[in-house]
């Protein structure tokens, strides 16, 4: 698989919250890094990213499970690296509707992904949440 | 630059090295007539359409001394990745605020260009960041 049909099949995953072919797709030593004021530092290791995954789609305390979906507007992949421009999608707890642009720079090592920078902007989504 | 780049990942670090320029003649030159410019939704929803007022945007980003100190904002590329016409950029942004307080962000910048000219920009970053370091407490960081 190209290391753009692996970005492709990740956001499908993350889309559908298929978290064993999210597992699938990650290194042991995967690192996870978001927009910096939401989290400063990384994740580093399969387990610790499996844990955030899960508590974010599957607690209900960020999103109602289930509502959340992912749709790839574009993907260009060069080397071992591979760039996304997706739109996600959900409804908070409290009932709002969520929509926002995220930026996903991702690092592939044999089909599997071993870095990922997601930007997006915290800003419209507290706006959103707060709507 | 690379010695081996050429086509759009050349223009990629050629725009860049205009905007901590401050060159808006290189930048000017480096955008479409319809050029479109896209950011951070909460900053602004819509694109800026069109090369005059996109370059009076950038103009006033860059040197006007509202958003950030003029001339101090520097944009170092981390890494390019570019497929077809498309590019996309990881780059450090470093300034200082109006206020003198510093600002470090990392932006990831999607781009098309046609005929070596920039056609699309999408900028993100996070905007609530850069908002938490235009207003932190304490003595200035910038130097």
């Amino acid at each position: 698989m190209s290391n753009q049909a692996s970005a492709r099949a990740w956001f499908r995953a993350l889309g559908a919250s298929d978290f064993p072919a999210m597992r699938a797709l990650m290194t042991d030593d995967v690192a996870f890094f978001t927009s910096p004021s939401v989290r400063s530092d990384g994740i580093v290791g399969r387990e610790e990213v499996m844990s955030r995954l899960e508590r974010v789609f599957t607690s209900g305390r960020y999103y109602e499970p289930g509502s959340f979906s992912c749709e790839v507007l574009d993907v260009i992949a060069e080397g071992d690296q591979s760039a996304a421009h997706v739109i996600m999608r959900g409804r908070f707890p409290n009932g709002n509707s969520y929509e926002n642009v995220y930026l996903v720079w991702q690092r592939w090592r044999e089909g599997r992904m071993s870095y990922q920078l997601e930007i997006f902007d915290p800003a419209h989504w507290a706006a959103q949440h707060q709507a | 630059m690379t010695e081996s780049e050429s086509g759009p990942k050349a223009q990629v670090r050629a725009w860049f090295r205009a905007m901590t320029a401050c060159d808006y003649a290189s930048l000017h030159d480096l955008m479409n007539e319809d050029v479109e410019l896209w950011t951070a939704p909460s900053v602004r929803e819509g694109a800026i359409a069109g090369r005059e007022p996109a370059l009076e945007r950038l103009r006033a980003v860059l040197g006007g001394g509202a958003v950030f100190e003029a001339g101090s904002l520097v944009c170092e590329v981390d890494s390019i990745v570019g497929e077809g016409d498309e590019t996309v950029s990881r780059v450090r942004m470093r300034g200082r605020f109006p206020n003198s307080k510093a600002y470090e962000s990392t932006y990831l910048v999607w781009q098309r260009w046609r005929h070596g000219r920039l056609s699309y920009q999408f900028e993100l970053f996070d905007a609530a960041h850069k908002n938490q370091q235009r207003e932190a407490r304490g003595a200035n960081v910038a130097g």
